[in-house]
């Protein structure tokens, strides 16, 4: 005869310390995720982007403004003056956005504009001059 | 014979299927916000819808396109960059019932490039736009082709 015994009696503290460890993993990669996606190079790769395709997208004489509420953030958060966040190089065209980190991230543009960008408040205001 | 079972819910095996699950979503996190965000099929139209704005008035052909037209300085392209940098391409071609007139500009590989992108997936490729217009020209209506392509990393 084969005498089978299981125990399935699972104690209440087991299955509660088995819950709040689960809890914890989970709340501790959804942190993780989420600080990833938040990061300072995330953003400058962004507007660099968005800048750029902005240029290349408008005409003479015409005026954007950018919500750059999440770059000024990091710009005090890593004590960067703000006059410098934004920067276009006419000669290379391209843009750069340095953000705090030690290199940022520059993008190029096709267009032959005269690109001027001024930092009022939150709102980036990218001028497009008239041809040269 | 006599066997014991037991069941427990804290076990290595837990721990060991937790640390994959770990594992897998921080890679993927890496892998994910480390990869670039690719404009290069956005900013292939805006150059070619450049282009298309630059030689047309309305639904005419500018009659200066077909003599000595500098697309480049007339469309407000920066040529250094169009030509040297090695990012982007144009091919216009301008057909009517008895002219054939192409502008090429650009790294001419990307022509060989949007060819193959059309017929096979592929990373590293150029983002590239294929536009057809009909134009009025001296009274006839004249097929306006272009084809862009921007391949475009971060400097």
């Amino acid at each position: 005869m084969r005498n089978k015994r299981g125990d399935t009696d699972v104690s209440l503290l087991e299955v509660i310390i088995f819950f709040v460890l689960n809890i914890a993993f989970f709340a501790i990669l959804f942190f993780f995720v989420y600080n990833t996606g938040t990061k300072v190079f995330v953003y400058e790769e962004i507007y660099a982007k968005q800048i750029s395709l902005i240029i290349d997208n408008s005409k003479p004489e015409m005026a954007v403004l950018l919500d750059v509420e999440k770059a000024i953030e990091f710009a005090n958060k890593n004590n960067k003056p703000l006059d410098s966040l934004f920067v276009v190089d006419r000669e290379k065209n391209v843009v750069k956005v340095n953000l705090g980190t030690s290199k940022g991230y520059s993008y190029g543009y096709f267009s032959d504009y005269d690109v001027d960008l001024k930092l009022k408040d939150r709102w980036l205001s990218i001028i497009i001059k008239n041809d040269e | 014979m006599n066997k014991k079972g037991e069941s427990k819910l804290l076990s290595l095996w837990w721990l060991f299927v937790l640390t994959v699950v770990a594992g897998v979503i921080v890679i993927s996190t890496f892998i994910y916000y480390n990869s670039e965000i690719d404009i290069n099929s956005v900013h292939s139209d805006l150059l070619a819808e450049r282009i298309v704005d630059c030689i047309s008035r309305d639904v005419y052909l500018r009659q200066e396109v077909m003599n000595d037209f500098d697309i480049i300085e007339n469309c407000n392209l920066n040529s250094k960059i169009i030509e040297e940098s090695g990012n982007f391409y144009f091919k216009l071609i301008i057909r009517g019932d008895d002219f054939n007139k192409d502008i090429i500009a650009g790294n001419r590989i990307f022509e060989k490039d949007c060819e193959i992108k059309e017929k096979v997936a592929g990373e590293h490729f150029p983002g590239c736009s294929r536009k057809s217009e009909k134009l009025l020209y001296n009274g006839k209506f004249v097929d306006i082709e272009i084809l862009t392509g921007v391949n475009q990393r971060e400097k």
